[in-house]
């Protein structure tokens, strides 16, 4: 599983690099970063807060979902139990997230669960010497969507 | 130093510290610098100790006089992009639509010419018409509007984004 604890700069961590972070998060009071299960208890990947802004009440998330466990609503679920738990319990009044354009994924993935897209950063990533688009998208409160079914 | 037409931008001095601290001091100024708490002399000291190593400049005119402050809050080198914040004239009587925008403009030429930047963005008070109005003129596209991302005065407040990409400045002096 360390492949999902990849430092900035996506350059592949260590083992022990991988390793440190768990260790970080696992001690860290309180903890913002978790794992994802599934109701039967497999470790599929993690989710968490990132730095949270106290005076503004926001925050991002960062969020990675095992290759083989993709595209069959874990993400989703995951993402909608975090964002209610941080605005019903932490009393958070906004939540943001960026996704690369051609993500197309994640931008599903997010908009399903309420978030609207506020903003397009023109030409701000680059990868692989090709430049796309950031989306930026916002949650409040109000927009969060309960599970359809 | 770096100089443009009507103003230039050089390395923040120990001695402005006082200077930066009565900015600090009115509401709106302090709200463009994004400063929440009150400062002490010495946080101005060590802030100005730390700004020759973050891309943070004073604004001076051609005669040499302290108007403001800008500068990048971060820069991504593999994505060749930089945020700019803050971008300040302290001073009233040189937020004339002409010191203002000419040294947002030095800023943005150096950061392409020198720094080799793809794209700069800057994220605005969405009420604050006078500083986006500035970087209308130099060029930036608004790309986006949050709703309720910032918290001041009793009341969440929106903000916008705006980006400049290093061809649409090289447009600009080729038209000059």
């Amino acid at each position: 599983m360390y492949i999902w604890y990849s430092p900035p700069g996506g350059r592949p961590p260590s083992k022990a690099e991988a390793q440190k972070k768990v260790e970080e998060e696992r001690s860290r009071s309180p903890s913002l970063s978790y794992a994802v299960e599934t109701l039967d208890g497999e470790h599929i990947g993690r989710i968490g807060f990132s730095k949270l802004n106290w005076e503004d009440r926001y925050t991002s998330f960062d969020i990675f979902i095992g290759k083989e466990y993709r595209s069959k609503g874990y993400g989703t679920d995951s993402l909608r139990a975090l964002c209610k738990f941080g605005f019903d319990e932490m009393n958070l009044h906004r939540i943001y997230a960026c996704c690369n354009e051609p993500n197309v994924g994640a931008r599903r993935c997010y908009e399903k669960v309420g978030f609207v897209v506020e903003g397009r950063f023109r030409e701000e990533y680059q990868y692989k010497g090709e430049f796309s688009d950031i989306l930026y998208l916002g949650l409040l409160r109000s927009d969060l969507k309960e599970e359809s079914r | 130093m770096i100089r443009g037409e009507k103003t230039v931008l050089r390395a923040w001095e120990k001695e402005d510290a006082e200077r930066r601290r009565k900015w600090t001091e009115d509401p709106t100024l302090a709200r463009r610098l994004g400063f929440r708490y009150p400062m002490s002399l010495v946080q101005q000291e060590a802030w100005i100790e730390e700004a020759g190593r973050k891309h943070q400049f004073a604004i001076e005119t051609l005669d040499g006089h302290l108007i403001g402050g800008c500068g990048f809050s971060v820069i991504y080198l593999q994505h060749r992009y930089g945020e700019i914040r803050p971008f300040v004239v302290a001073e009233e009587d040189f937020r004339d639509g002409e010191h203002d925008v000419d040294a947002l403009r030095t800023l943005c030429r150096w950061a392409f010419s020198f720094m080799n930047l793809h794209r700069v963005g800057v994220t605005l008070d969405a009420e604050d018409e006078e500083v986006i109005r500035c970087f209308e003129e130099v060029g930036f596209t608004r790309e986006g509007q949050t709703r309720q991302s910032r918290y001041y005065g009793g009341a969440y407040h929106d903000e916008v984004f705006m980006g400049l990409l290093d061809r649409e400045t090289r447009l600009r002096s080729d038209e000059q």
